[in-house]
């Protein structure tokens, strides 16, 4: 099913339920046992059994009734709340060949997202470029599912990006502990944004941040003399990236490292991923840090 | 320089064909639309400055290798003088004694031989050339330009040492007169030890423009030490060696009198300096010696020999006797006089009652102040004593008798005794720069001294009356006495010079001893009275002498006079026996527009006048830049990949 995960593959489906759906599923046949955990004294609600889900949670009386598999969940797992901050940004719209950032981004949103409602978790969406476009707050139902996916499949890669404001903007409204989930190219002012991401872990949430680039982006494989204009602005220049290749190349890893390091000292989870990366590793991220909440 | 293939200097278009290259490469921008430009304008302004330059020394190192494969082909050739059909040579060689110097068995002269011979086999064949040697002066040896090599080789042999110094930029400016067609190309080459001294006369070429190649056949580290000067005063030498070695040196010298050795002398002569140690001479007999003083052999040894004629004249010895001795000495009339004479001469003084017992034989000059009278057997013996060339000097005063001195003694007079005057003047003897002195003096009484024929009066009173007379029988009459009774003279600064004066009249009739230096000419040559020459060999000519070219002592014989000594020796002092040589710079700033090459004639010689006179191909050269050309385009159009 490891095919199944590349992203070139996932945007040939019609529709984002589908994306979500095959992305998940395609991930968790790879698993040799569920990690969907999730353990509680006092009862929540029942939600439809999703493959992968342990058997011992499904709940025989209704299905007894019903004739369906639904499986319980109690109340420690319901509790998280999670937002996912898409960029939707023009700079996000570039794509070398195959997809664009934005779009892999939103095959993340959505599988992630999907993954979170069928365990019951909340989830909310936010997209932004220098503004906040659109803000879903989270609900844990399966019709909010609907609406999250309906969002990732109209979006169009438009405007200037602005993170470290729109964070700083947003992180007032948030109340309660919140699981965030950054989907960006992260293209600005580094020092801004590292500045503002580590905000979130000063007030007690917990922050992922899945940093995606086009491979040209990463290794510059172009050739010729060639003019470039910025996709968010009207900044212009001429060069010979096979001269400056290695240089580029040079700048972007320390880009990259940066981020890293940064990130890690204050035991926030960073991904780097380019377009043509499976999809699986995304999710695997999330899972891993859903098990230390 | 010029090209033996000119035609594949077509090649050198084809340069462009890089260039073109180069301007076309560069096509027009494709537009790609990129995210972020940030990261890549840095990496553009680190990376593209090295890109560029590295692509622009591509485009030169390309460049320069088609013009050097055109070079190659078109085989350069570098002309360091130009050498076109219609030229003349000159070879001039120096022949000064510093050419004397050895060094591996053979003089520089005969290394200089060599090197034209070198070049005369080497020269075109319908080329003309003449021949002169030069020292201080240029002498023709092949004088009308010429193509016959015979007679220029056999004539080059003819060129021999002489004792004289260099002056070479005389010979260049000389040499000039010699071309024989005005429009032909003009080349000089000349053989020369290059030593510094030989550049450094006035002559000046500013306005020439001629052509010179320098052979050199000197020494890059010379060492040669001389005797540069001999001085006499009296019986003492001074002896000067000059060290013009670059270190110190304990140098043997020995004084040859009459080809007997006399004595050795150590000098300790530092470095380019020079030593000087005076001596007396003793235990010698009176009269002239031929001696000369020779240093220990070295490279250069003609400037080791100085010869020199020395008088030997042991100090005069006078009598002088008092003709009215008093008690106080001072109050004598030979006090003054015997304290004036007493550097110069070995006095004793006796009264005149003594003069019968005292043997003349052993004074040369006999003074008698205020003897009022002579014995007739007195005058017989002072006759005597003037007879074998001595001196006797009157100083008279009040005991003089007149009548006697007019008389019996008259003839050993120059002059009458007539009267006592008072008073006087005397006039300024020609001693010019202190005639103060003269005018200070006071005479109170005089005599009035009449000459005889055949006297001559040496000073005068300012009315023209003789205060100094003196005999053709060497006897001198002063018309004052020698104490304070006629006059204040004794006491004044005037007395020890007349006294001086004097005893120069004495020596003047002494042999005359001249220094010349060779090759100067002689200003007594066109004497009349000279009846010949004898030679340092001891050979006698009849005829006179106009310049000395061999060093050594000559005597010159007069018919009237005695005979007269040439010390002549080479010119030390000028400088030539310093050895070092002229850098190139101060050549060429002394030799103005005239262009010089100076080669040395070494194992290499060959070989390097070859290129001077026909110039060098450069290929070789050529080829190993091309070489270096390539590798290095390698390199920089294939960078090391990371």
């Amino acid at each position: 099913m490891k095919q199944f995960l590349d992203p070139l593959i996932i945007a040939k489906l019609s529709t984002m339920y589908l994306k979500a759906k095959f992305i998940v599923e395609g991930f968790i046949s790879g698993l040799h046992s569920s990690r969907f955990k999730g353990h509680s004294l006092e009862f929540a609600q029942h939600r439809e059994y999703s493959f992968g889900d342990e058997l011992k949670h499904l709940d025989w009386t209704v299905y007894a009734k019903s004739d369906k598999y639904f499986i319980k969940q109690y109340e420690e797992e319901t509790n998280l709340k999670s937002y996912i901050m898409l960029d939707k940004s023009a700079s996000m719209g570039y794509k070398s060949n195959g997809i664009s950032k934005l779009e892999y981004a939103s095959y993340i949103a959505a599988s992630l997202a999907y993954m979170m409602i069928k365990q019951g978790d909340s989830v909310g969406l936010l997209l932004y470029d220098s503004k906040i476009k659109k803000n879903i707050p989270p609900r844990s139902n399966l019709s909010h599912l609907s609406v999250i996916l309906d969002e990732l499949s109209n979006l169009k890669a438009e405007g200037q990006t602005d993170i470290s404001k729109i964070l700083l903007e947003f992180s007032k409204n948030l109340k309660k502990r919140t699981l965030i989930i950054l989907l960006s190219d992260l293209l600005e002012d580094q020092e801004n944004i590292i500045k503002s991401v580590k905000n979130y872990r000063f007030a007690k949430h917990e922050v992922i941040v899945f940093h995606i680039l086009d491979k040209t982006e990463e290794i510059l494989d172009i050739s010729g003399n060639v003019l470039f204009k910025e996709i968010e602005s009207e900044n212009t220049l001429i060069t010979e990236p096979d001269i400056i290749k290695k240089e580029y190349r040079k700048l972007i890893s320390e880009f990259i490292e940066k981020y890293k390091l940064e990130f890690h000292k204050s035991d926030i989870d960073y991904s780097y991923l380019n377009t043509s990366t499976p999809l699986d590793l995304a999710i695997t991220n999330y899972l891993s840090k859903r098990e230390n909440i | 320089m010029s090209f033996l293939n000119p035609l594949f200097l077509i090649g050198l278009s084809i340069v462009s064909i890089p260039i073109i290259i180069h301007i076309l490469s560069r096509k027009k921008p494709r537009k790609i639309e990129f995210s972020y430009l940030k990261f890549l304008e840095i990496a553009a302004r680190r990376a593209i400055k090295k890109f560029r330059l590295r692509q622009y020394l591509l485009l030169l190192i390309r460049c320069l290798i088609i013009i050097l494969i055109s070079l190659i082909f078109a085989r350069p050739v570098i002309r360091y003088i130009s050498s076109s059909e219609n030229i003349e040579t000159i070879l001039l060689i120096d022949n000064s004694y510093s050419m004397n110097y050895y060094k591996d068995g053979i003089t520089r002269l005969a290394n200089a031989k060599e090197s034209a011979k070198k070049i005369i086999t080497l020269l075109k064949p319908g080329e003309k050339l003449s021949i002169f040697s030069f020292s201080d002066s240029l002498i023709p040896i092949v004088k009308n330009p010429t193509t016959d090599r015979r007679i220029v080789l056999s004539e080059l042999e003819n060129i021999n040492l002489t004792h004289n110094k260099t002056d070479a930029l005389n010979a260049i400016k000389e040499s000039e007169k010699y071309f024989e067609n005005k429009n032909t190309e003009k080349r000089i080459i000349l053989f020369s030890d290059f030593a510094i001294n030989g550049w450094s006369s006035k002559t000046s070429l500013a306005n020439e423009q001629n052509k010179i190649i320098g052979i050199d056949v000197g020494d890059d580290n010379p060492d040669n030490f001389a005797v540069s000067g001999i001085d006499i005063n009296n019986n003492s030498i001074g002896i000067t060696i000059a060290n013009y070695a670059g270190y110190d040196k304990r140098i043997l010298a020995s004084l040859y009198i009459d080809n007997i050795k006399y004595r050795d002398i150590f000098f300790n002569a530092e470095s380019y300096k020079s030593i000087t140690q005076n001596f007396n001479l003793k235990n010698i007999s009176n009269g002239i010696h031929r001696c000369f003083l020779e240093i220990e052999p070295d490279k250069l040894t003609v400037d080791n020999k100085n010869f020199f004629a020395f008088n030997y004249q042991d100090k005069p010895k006078a009598l002088l006797i008092d003709g009215n001795p008093q008690f106080s000495e001072f109050k004598g009339e030979v006090y003054f006089l015997n304290t004036a004479l007493q550097n110069d001469t070995l006095t004793k003084v006796i009264n005149y009652d003594q003069i019968d017992n005292e043997s003349f034989d052993n004074y040369s000059i006999i003074f008698l102040c205020n003897v009022s009278e002579l014995s007739r057997n007195n005058v017989i013996r002072l006759s005597e004593f003037i007879s074998k060339n001595k001196n006797i000097v009157f100083f008279p005063g009040d005991k003089v008798k007149l009548d006697k001195y007019n008389t019996d003694m008259s003839s050993l007079f120059p002059c009458e005794f007539s009267s006592v005057l008072d008073g006087g003047e005397l006039m300024n003897f020609g001693i010019s720069d202190n005639a103060e002195i003269v005018k200070k003096v006071n005479i109170y009484k005089r005599f009035l001294l009449s000459p005889k024929l055949n006297s001559e009066t040496l000073l005068q009173f300012s009315d023209n009356s003789p205060f100094l007379m003196k005999g053709n029988n060497n006897v001198y009459v002063y018309a004052v006495s020698a104490n304070l009774i006629y006059s204040d003279i004794p006491v004044k600064p005037l007395f020890p010079i007349l006294i001086k004066q004097l005893l120069g009249y004495f020596s003047s009739k002494e042999i005359l001893i001249k220094n010349l230096n060779i090759g100067e000419k002689l200003t007594e040559s066109s004497d009349p009275n000279i009846s010949g020459v004898i030679y340092p060999d001891g050979k006698l000519t009849k005829s006179s002498i106009e310049r000395v070219e061999i060093p050594g002592i000559y005597e010159l014989k007069y018919r009237n006079k005695k005979n007269k000594y040439l010390n002549a020796n080479i010119e030390v002092i000028s400088g030539e026996s310093d050895l070092k040589k002229i850098t190139i710079s101060e050549l060429k700033k002394i030799l103005g527009k005239t262009s010089i090459f100076k080669i040395s004639a070494d194992k290499y010689f060959e070989k390097n006048i070859k290129k001077i006179l026909y110039g060098s191909e450069i290929y070789k050269i050529l080829i190993i830049i091309l070489l270096l050309l390539f590798i290095a385009e390698t390199i920089i159009a294939n960078p090391r990949k990371t």
